[in-house]
């Protein structure tokens, strides 16, 4: 045990004269923490700035004009800016990419539409932007079915008036009445729809009850686990290297020369990598705290997984180092691994956004258990019942990557030895 | 003559020395497809071309309107189901009532619900919704112009009194009960009818082609690799500065400009090589389009390259600890991409953002790929991006020179 206890001081002392690595390596999650944080604010909300409709009314009509201003009515103006150009000064704008959308309303649309003759609206779309162009898209579409169907309910009202105001002369009582008993169920019916919501359509999602209280939602608590595990991989992998490194440089002949045996050596890598790591996580989560406000919940709940995902980071670069023989061959594969693991268990990019696939896919990466754990801790303030299964699967892995790697190294070493 | 020859040795040693090392492979190769791979997925949904939203119909009534609804549905660029494979998820259910057909001819309240299961793709989401509230709308305008033809027709157990309704459609098929089957036929029949107004959506630009998620990631993991990669290779000159190397190379006949403009051609070669086959995969593995001046690609791929490579020698020569340009170089291309509009649309983003993007290379390099490949825009519309990561390239390229000290 003194054995040990010494190579892992020696290897304390060490980091502590020389810890730029380490700060290094502790940069990244904050940087990425900080960056992800700035762009889309400290509630993650993305506040999406009026999206930039140019709007060509080649026609001028009534139809045309029922179409601009159903655009800028109620909440739709509140998501959309309506610029009105011309069909030239739209396009030249959209070649340069300067809105999101240009929506062109054909010449003789209204006299169409009245007519009962098919007619057709042209959206001209940005191709750099992804999202904005289909919500415009979306609502350019609705409003023409919503013209569409207004003009076949009204067609027969709509063709009385248009023919009283084609005469050269004041509609009769007659023609007034005619028109009034046309146009008046018609309204009633509409009206018992559009007003009375005759049908309606609500929408439900189907979310875990949680018990967070509402308005208190930090999104950096959402990204920092991510980043988190991103370091520790990286801070487990460069502390662990430490047995390539002195096996490369003969520091280990020296250590051999002693009473030692390989697995002295391997406990006390293990463990130094193992305290190194502890100690980036919990000045990572201090700063957190107090950086970016980040309370991370139950405090018991918390380090439990912190623990475990350190034991399952140290475990896994234990496990990898048995099998690597040189720093190059660490150099090209290690960085791929800890990567691979990261995208694919949400580290980098939410898997809440990605699609269920991948979503289900994240979930045979190991960093997806660590991250998700960290979340239901830090913002679902879940305890033990809410994150045993995530306890139990790090704890899994790190007890097995840590035997086999252990097992593997002493192999390695025996050999060297 | 001798000058040239010291050049292109240094930069073909540099060249060779990069490509052996398995490390750099993997991040040249590997890693660039994982991230196209999984950013193409993420934003596929935002295409909408590439991936139908799915929508589950669970459909508790057995009448006519509700038929039309599905069908009209089936209409929309939806993935609509009506059953489930074992352990498959339904994502977002449509909830047709029972009864729905009666209460809607009964003009009684009747409610759809939309249930989404939590994690649902959002904007999917949203699509659906704005489907079936289209749905809707196709199902109910004929309808209504069917019961303006009753109302008209004097149909029994139907009327128009002062101003509002008396009965119903359904009440009065109570009375004559073939009256179901004639709405349903009207219905049908209405609703085959083309629509008055149609929509036709095209993209802006040469290419009028709208994007896939994919025509997102490929350049933007491009971008970020080619830089990182240029950035890890700073990490080299910080070894040669360590072990002597490039001391040995500042006696021998080549100047220092010499050694710099080498290492800015064996980097630009690397840079080159990274890009050529990750423009093939996007295009070949991702079916992306590259646009439709391949001279205007090639410029800014080329500008683009000496820019990065001599951001990499810059960065070899700020640095004296190996491991410090590593930690370093990851956070600060990570920064770089991030902020320059690699990792997420750029239209999402703050507008303060959207500028800031054009402080780094990596922003006008987007901007110049997103001109060629998404607007299909030639030399022409380039020659802004291209001069200004040109200018980046120089200004690193003086300040690495001045930076370098290879007797150091």
């Amino acid at each position: 045990m003194r054995k040990i206890f010494l190579i892992v001081r020696k290897d304390m002392k060490r980091r502590l004269r020389s810890p730029v690595s380490v700060i290094c390596m502790l940069l990244i999650p904050l940087g990425l923490t900080l960056i992800v944080g700035l762009v889309f604010g400290r509630h993650g909300e993305v506040e999406l700035s009026h999206i930039k409709v140019l709007l060509a009314d080649n026609d001028g009509g009534m139809a045309a004009n029922f179409f601009k201003q159903g655009m800028k009515q109620g909440k739709l103006a509140e998501l959309i800016d309506v610029v009105e150009v011309d069909s030239a000064e739209g396009l030249s704008l959209m070649n340069r990419g300067k809105a999101s959308a240009l929506i062109e309303i054909p010449k003789g649309f209204t006299s169409s539409v009245l007519d009962g003759k098919s007619t057709q609206i042209d959206l001209v779309k940005n191709p750099r932007e992804s999202f904005l162009p289909m919500i415009v898209e979306e609502i350019t579409g609705t409003m023409t079915v919503m013209i569409g169907g207004a003009v076949r309910v009204f067609h027969e009202p709509i063709q009385e008036t248009r023919s009283m105001l084609a005469a050269d002369r004041w509609p009769t009582p007659d023609e007034l009445a005619g028109l009034l008993a046309s146009a008046g169920p018609r309204i009633a019916l509409v009206k018992d729809y559009v007003a009375d919501t005759l049908i309606t359509l609500t929408s439900r999602t189907d979310e875990a009850p949680a018990e967070k209280p509402a308005g208190t939602f930090n999104f950096f608590a959402y990204i920092m686990p991510g980043s988190i595990l991103i370091g520790l991989l990286f801070i487990s992998e460069i502390t662990m290297r430490d047995i390539l490194r002195e096996r490369e440089a003969g520091t280990l002949d020296r250590i051999f020369a002693g009473p030692v045996r390989s697995a002295h050596v391997i406990a006390g890598k293990v463990l130094s990598a193992f305290a190194i790591t502890l100690a980036s996580c919990l000045l990572l989560i201090l700063i957190g705290r107090i950086a970016f406000s980040i309370e991370w919940g139950p405090p018991l709940e918390l380090f439990a997984l912190v623990v475990g995902s350190i034991l399952m980071c140290v475990g896994i670069m234990a496990f990898l180092f048995g099998f690597i023989k040189s720093e190059r061959g660490a150099d090209a594969m290690l960085p791929v691994v800890i990567i691979v693991i990261c995208i694919f268990g949400g580290a980098m990019f939410p898997y809440e956004v990605m699609g269920p696939a991948m979503q289900k896919a994240a979930r045979f990466s190991p960093a997806f258990w660590v991250i998700d754990g960290l979340k239901l801790v830090s913002i679902e303030k879940a305890g033990w019942g809410g994150i045993w299964r995530h306890l139990a699967i790090v704890y899994g892995i790190g007890a097995i990557t840590c035997a086999a790697g252990a097992a593997r190294l002493r192999v390695r070493l025996t050999g060297q030895k | 003559m001798a000058t040239l020859r010291v050049i292109f040795h240094i930069a073909a040693n540099d060249f060779r020395l990069t490509l052996k090392a398995r490390g750099i492979i993997a991040w040249i190769f590997a890693m660039p497809l994982v991230f196209m791979l999984v950013f193409g997925l993420a934003m596929k949904g935002s295409s909408g071309t590439d991936r139908k939203a799915r929508l589950t119909v669970d459909n508790r009534d057995a009448g006519f309107i509700s038929r039309s609804l599905i069908e009209e549905l089936r209409a929309e660029p939806l993935d609509v189901v009506d059953s489930l494979k074992a352990g498959e998820s339904a994502i977002r259910t449509l909830v047709i009532p029972e009864g729905f057909t009666e209460d809607v001819l009964a003009r009684r309240k009747v409610a759809l619900e939309l249930q989404k299961e939590s994690g649902a793709d959002v904007e999917a989401s949203a699509a659906v919704n704005a489907a079936v509230f289209r749905c809707l709308l196709r199902v109910v305008s004929p309808l209504i112009e069917m019961e303006a033809g009753m109302l008209e027709r004097g149909t029994k157990g139907f009327a128009f009194k002062g101003d509002s309704l008396a009965g119903s459609p359904f009440e009065a098929s109570l009375a004559d009960p073939r009256l179901l089957g004639q709405i349903e036929a009207g219905l049908d029949s209405l609703r085959a009818e083309p629509s008055l107004v149609t929509l036709r959506s095209t993209a802006a630009g040469a290419l009028r082609k709208v994007p896939s998620g994919f025509q997102s990631s490929v350049p933007g993991s491009l971008v970020m690799f080619v830089l990182m990669t240029m950035v890890f290779s700073g990490a080299a000159i910080t070894v040669e500065r360590s072990t002597g190397v490039l001391r040995r190379y500042a006696y021998s006949p080549a100047g220092k400009g010499s050694i710099i403009v080498g290492k800015l051609l064996g980097r630009m070669l690397i840079a080159f090589v990274q890009i050529v086959f990750l423009l093939l995969v996007g295009k070949y593995l991702f079916r992306i389009s590259l646009g439709s001046s391949t001279g205007a690609l090639v410029v800014l791929m080329f500008v683009f390259a000496f820019c990065t490579g001599a951001f990499g020698i810059l960065f070899g020569s700020l640095f004296r600890n190996p491991e410090q340009v590593s930690a370093i170089s990851i956070i600060a291309t990570l920064a770089m991409s991030a902020l320059g509009g690699c990792w997420w649309p750029i239209e999402l983003v703050p507008r303060a953002f959207k500028t800031i993007a054009f402080v780094f290379p990596t922003g006008w390099a987007m901007d110049g790929i997103h001109k060629i490949i998404s607007f299909g825009y030639g030399m022409g519309a380039i020659a802004p991006d291209a001069a200004v990561l040109a200018g980046f390239g120089a200004a690193f390229v003086l300040l690495a020179s001045w930076r370098l000290r290879p007797t150091d």
